[in-house]
């Protein structure tokens, strides 16, 4: 493949990936064209498997956004093969290491997840490539948060954030030092980090701008807020987000004794959680002869959805 | 009951003033200062112990600054500082990865 051909896969690629968050069904095209116009070569020369790794990645990568998880394991895993045969493009393979360990998160295998950063930091080390260290650390954070460390979270990302030169890398730390403030119950400076991010987290797309309204209203406890998220994510059809919420808002309803109200989201959350294998038992049934008045009842329901809410968080989020 | 508290007929207990707290989100802390400012007594609160300064073992003045300064490097000048009105109302919970 000619150079000028190179440069051509290699901006399209760039492009369909910018748009990756607004728009995955077009990175997936976009990458797939790359592919094509790649394997249509039919060269032989290690480069252009090199290309062709690179471009299966994009591939995978697409398809792990879009839930097509047996599909971009696939991709991701010829794309290493093809990747590990050369050694000129180490770059190539980092990122490649990068979307693996995206996929392994997802799955929630966070010890997998680490091994591809750990593979993808070595070699951008060894590049100098400051801004891809600094990627790495972001996805770790977000491991960290699946795995209930939310302080370790907020380290790792405290000691990227200055290497970090992309706004869409910056939105990403800037969320995850947020929900690890809120984890950690630092709430107070969550909302002032949130306050300060306004303007970067304005510039996300549709569905990063609901993920924030859904943050904002963890961090400030405002069920005006989480209900407004709840329906937005309901419009859409993602009922696994639309769940968890709902079971983070009965838990604020248990707390303040509100008990029917409560159980008016179980309700709607229960089935959603019962189909997905998390609860097995009807919680809103749970809340049925609470006695309001004694306070260690209503601990005892709040901890309750509180563990379900923990197990349904860890639990694979399902295609979308 | 809780009228008896506000008109002084009588006084709560540690245990009902620690529920009542409780429901306010505040500390007896809080409550003590609040005390102070209403009766005039001009005494110095406690110096904020440095631990109350720190979040997640880092000074939390340093933390906001070094958030503040990469949005103003990338051009994203950031907003004041979270108004009381937008400061946390509900006790913390945990949150899931949205």
């Amino acid at each position: 493949m000619y150079l000028d051909e190179e440069e051509v896969v290699l901006n399209l690629l760039r492009v369909a990936f910018s748009d990756r968050y607004r728009n995955a069904k077009a990175l997936l095209a976009g990458s797939s064209l790359a592919l094509e116009m790649v394997i249509a070569r039919s060269s032989t020369e290690p480069v252009a498997f090199e290309l062709e790794g690179y471009c299966r990645a994009h591939v995978g990568n697409a398809r792990r956004i879009l839930g097509q998880l047996r599909e971009a394991r696939q991709e991701l895993n010829t794309a290493q093969s093809l990747l590990e045969r050369g050694n000129s493009r180490p770059s190539f393979l980092a990122e490649l290491y990068r979307f693996q360990a995206s996929l392994e998160e997802t799955v929630r295998d966070f010890d997998a997840a680490e091994e591809a950063l750990k593979k993808a930091e070595q070699l951008y080390a060894v590049l100098g490539d400051t801004e891809g260290i600094a990627a790495c650390c972001v996805k770790r954070a977000i491991v960290f948060i699946y795995s209930d460390r939310p302080q370790e979270a907020f380290v790792t990302i405290l000691g990227a954030v200055q290497s970090i030169e992309s706004e869409d890398l910056l939105r990403s730390a800037y969320e995850t030092a947020i929900r690890a403030l809120v984890d950690a119950g630092e709430t107070y400076l969550a909302m002032s980090v949130f306050e300060m991010s306004r303007s970067l987290f304005a510039g996300g797309g549709d569905l990063f701008q609901l993920k924030v309204l859904w943050l904002e209203g963890q961090a400030t406890g405002r069920p005006c807020l989480l209900a407004e998220a709840r329906n937005q994510y309901s419009e859409r059809g993602m009922i696994y987000e639309a769940a968890l919420i709902s079971l983070e808002e009965a838990a604020i309803a248990v707390r303040e004794g509100e008990r029917w109200e409560a159980r008016a989201l179980l309700d709607v959350a229960g089935p959603v959680l019962a189909a997905l294998g998390i609860v097995k038992d009807s919680l809103a049934a749970m809340l049925l002869n609470l006695d309001v008045t004694r306070r260690e009842e209503l601990e005892r329901a709040e901890a309750i959805l509180l563990g379900v809410l923990k197990e349904a968080r860890l639990h694979r989020v399902p295609n979308v | 009951m809780l009228s008896s508290y506000v008109t002084g007929r009588e006084t709560p207990t540690l245990k009902t003033l620690e529920k009542l707290l409780d429901g306010l989100k505040l500390r007896l802390e809080d409550l003590a200062g609040a005390l102070d400012e209403v009766q005039g007594h001009g005494r110095q609160r406690p110096a904020r112990s440095i631990s109350e300064d720190l979040v997640l073992g880092f000074p939390r003045q340093e933390v906001e600054k070094v958030f503040a300064e990469q949005l103003a490097r990338l051009g994203l000048e950031p907003k004041r500082k979270a108004e009381e009105s937008t400061a946390p109302q509900a006790k913390p919970r945990k949150a899931g990865k949205a």
